[in-house]
Parts: structure tokens; sequence; C-alpha cells
């Protein structure tokens, strides 16, 4: 039985760093050659885990392997567009300019409930206020309205808007994120100010605090300590609560 | 000086080449090495038994158990538990008929032991009839 629990440990741990380095697309949309690879990857660690009569190396070797193969197939198809029509395929058009591409349709052997239903995803529940319909080599359809039947922006409208970057994270359960702290421009000593300003003793009151692209901070505190924390204003002490 | 990731996944790409290829030329010399001697001890075992020279051939086959036992651990790492289990028991039969002084059967189980033994590295090679 122990046997099995190290085995199982060792080849979830390679399997893991294998996926970390085959890159986010093996997690997320995956490319044809390497769902191939995260299937065959997923079994040739199962069969070893489960019979301690195979060495642990047959499974572990095939598994390097297929990291080789892969990184080498992602470079190729880094470095030159042939390659990548190879191993990826192309992007097929199956509406263009409105109309339904059947000839796409069929070469991609995709039905018309397939893509009716892949636009009610999209919220686009009327075929006619499609303009483009592209499959994507992931297998995910993008969407391109009519200009009529596009979303309202300000721009259509004349308005002037302002700047509106990322909010940065700078407290998450307690801890001080510092080097985003940094990446936002300010420092502990700002936060502690801040904090103060909202009447919090410590970072270690709050679950979570950002900086939006305005430079102001938003605080949550803990459950347990919002509580305190509200008991405490009442009672006119903030910021003690815990 | 930060390092191009491309360049990266070269290198990386070289060392695992590196790695895979170096543990699979070690590992076949290593099997072919071990059963080479695991051969030679058997086959004067061998030799004795066909001579009828019954304590000549336990006291060789005790050399073989001994390089068995050593090279036992190692070859565990490399080969299916299945081929490691056939040497064992294979090897008590053998023992057994040899103090049993049984000459048939202590050939015919010399004979296995000894098909068993060499196939091992065969089987690793890089060979067509191993890859399909």
């Amino acid at each position: 039985m122990l046997v099995v629990f190290v085995r199982a440990l060792v080849l979830y741990i390679i399997v893991v760093i294998t996926m970390r380095i085959m890159g986010k697309r093996q997690i997320g949309q995956l490319q044809p050659f390497e769902l191939a690879i995260a299937i065959m990857i997923s079994e040739l660690a199962a069969v070893p885990m489960q019979n301690t009569g195979i060495p642990l190396i047959n499974g572990i070797i095939p598994i390097l392997t297929l990291l080789v193969a892969q990184l080498l197939m992602s470079l190729l198809s880094l470095k030159s567009m042939r390659t990548r029509a190879l191993f990826c395929g192309r992007p097929a058009i199956l509406i263009e300019k409105g109309k339904i591409n059947e000839e796409e349709l069929r070469k991609e052997l995709y039905t018309l409930n397939d893509l009716l239903e892949q636009l009610r995803i999209k919220n686009f529940p009327n075929i006619e206020d499609v303009e483009y319909a592209i499959l994507e080599t992931n297998g995910q359809v993008s969407v391109i309205p009519k200009s009529q039947k596009r979303p309202l922006n300000p721009q259509d409208m004349s308005i002037k808007t302002d700047y509106e970057g990322i909010t940065i994270d700078v407290i998450i359960d307690g801890k001080v994120m510092d080097d985003n702290l940094k990446t936002a421009g300010k420092d502990r000593q700002w936060l502690v100010k801040e904090l103060r300003k909202q009447q919090y003793s410590s970072p270690g009151d709050l679950l979570f605090a950002c900086i939006d692209s305005s430079g102001k901070l938003f605080c949550q505190p803990h459950r347990t300590r919002t509580h305190g924390r509200a008991v405490d204003a009442v009672n006119g002490q903030p910021g003690e609560g815990g | 000086m930060k390092q191009h990731p491309v360049a990266l996944i070269i290198v990386l790409i070289v060392i695992l080449i590196t790695f895979i290829l170096g543990i699979s030329i070690f590992s076949q010399q290593l099997l072919h090495r071990d059963s080479e001697n695991l051969k030679a001890a058997l086959e004067i075992a061998v030799k004795y038994a066909a001579a009828e020279n019954w304590n000549g051939a336990e006291s060789s086959l005790g050399e073989v158990e001994k390089t068995w036992t050593k090279v036992k651990g190692t070859w565990s790492a490399l080969i299916d538990h299945v081929e490691i289990d056939n040497i064992d028991v294979t090897l008590a039969q053998l023992q057994s008929l040899i103090k049993a002084k049984e000459l048939p059967g202590s050939l015919s189980e010399a004979a296995a032991l000894k098909t068993y033994i060499g196939h091992i590295p065969e089987k690793e090679k890089l060979k067509l009839e191993n890859l399909f």
C-alpha cells in the first residue's frame, strides 16, 4: 500500500511539473496535438501508479518524452506558419458576411445545430445578427456581430471616458502582497496610512484589499472582524476589533 | 541577464533528451553486462551438473545467487517485476534440483534460467521486433 502511495505521489508531482512546463494552454483550450498529449500523459501516469509490477521509470520516461515532443511541436509552431497550420489546423469561417458557409460546415463536420447552439451560448439567438462566425483551431466559435447589432459603446455616443486600468490586489487573507504594492507604485507606509484612514489597525484585519486605477484602496475585512469593527464603531473605538 | 524563453526551451529540450538517452543507454549496457555475468556463472554450474559434480554445481550456483542478489535491486528499477519473479522462482527450483542431484531436471531448469536472464537485455534493445 505504501508503495502505491509513494508511486502515486511521485507520478503526480511529475505530471504537474510536466503540465506546468507545457504552458498555460495545456489546462485551458487545447490544440489537437496538445489534447492528444494530455490524454496520453494521464494514461501513462495511471498505469504504473496502480501496477507496482511496472518500474516507475517506465512511466516517467514516456511522460518526459511526450514533454520533449510537445515542446518541440510548440517551438516549431511558434517559428513556422506551415507547421502551425499542420499541427493546429486553420480557423474555418462558418458564417461569412452574414451567410452560412455550407462547404466549411461540411468540411469541419459541424452541424447547423452545433453552430446555432454555439451562437446561442455567445448570446446571439438570431443568426441574422451575425456577420462572421469563425471556428477557431481550439474548437471555440468566435462571433462578430453586424455593426447595427453590436452593443453600444461610449465612442458611438462620443462620450469621453476616464482611463481604467487593472485593479491590483495588495492584501489577500491578511497578507500584504509586497510585489503587487510595488507594481502599484506604493509602499507599506502608504498602505498603513490608508488603512488607518479607513479605521483598520493592521493588514491582518482584512480579508482582501485592492488598489484601482485611480489609486483608491478598496478594503473588505474578515467576517468576524467586521462584526468586531461594527461593534467597536458603535462603541466609539474604531479599528480595534478582532 | 534574462534569457529568451525560446532559448530556455531549447536548453530544456536538450537536457531532457540527453537525460532520456543517457538513462536508456546506461540501463541497456547495465542489463547486458549483468546478464552476461550471470550467464557465465550459470554456465559453470551447468558444466559441473553435467559432469555430475553436485558439490561443484551447488557452490557455483551459490555464486550465481550472490551475483543475482547484487543486481536484483537495480534490475527492479528498470524491468517488469514479473521478470524478476520468474528468475527468482527458476533459481530456487534449480537449487533444489541440484541438491536432489537430478540431472535432467537441473539441466532443463538451468536452460530456462539462462533464457530468462538472456532475453531481458534483448527485450530492451532498440530493434524493429521490439518496437512493434
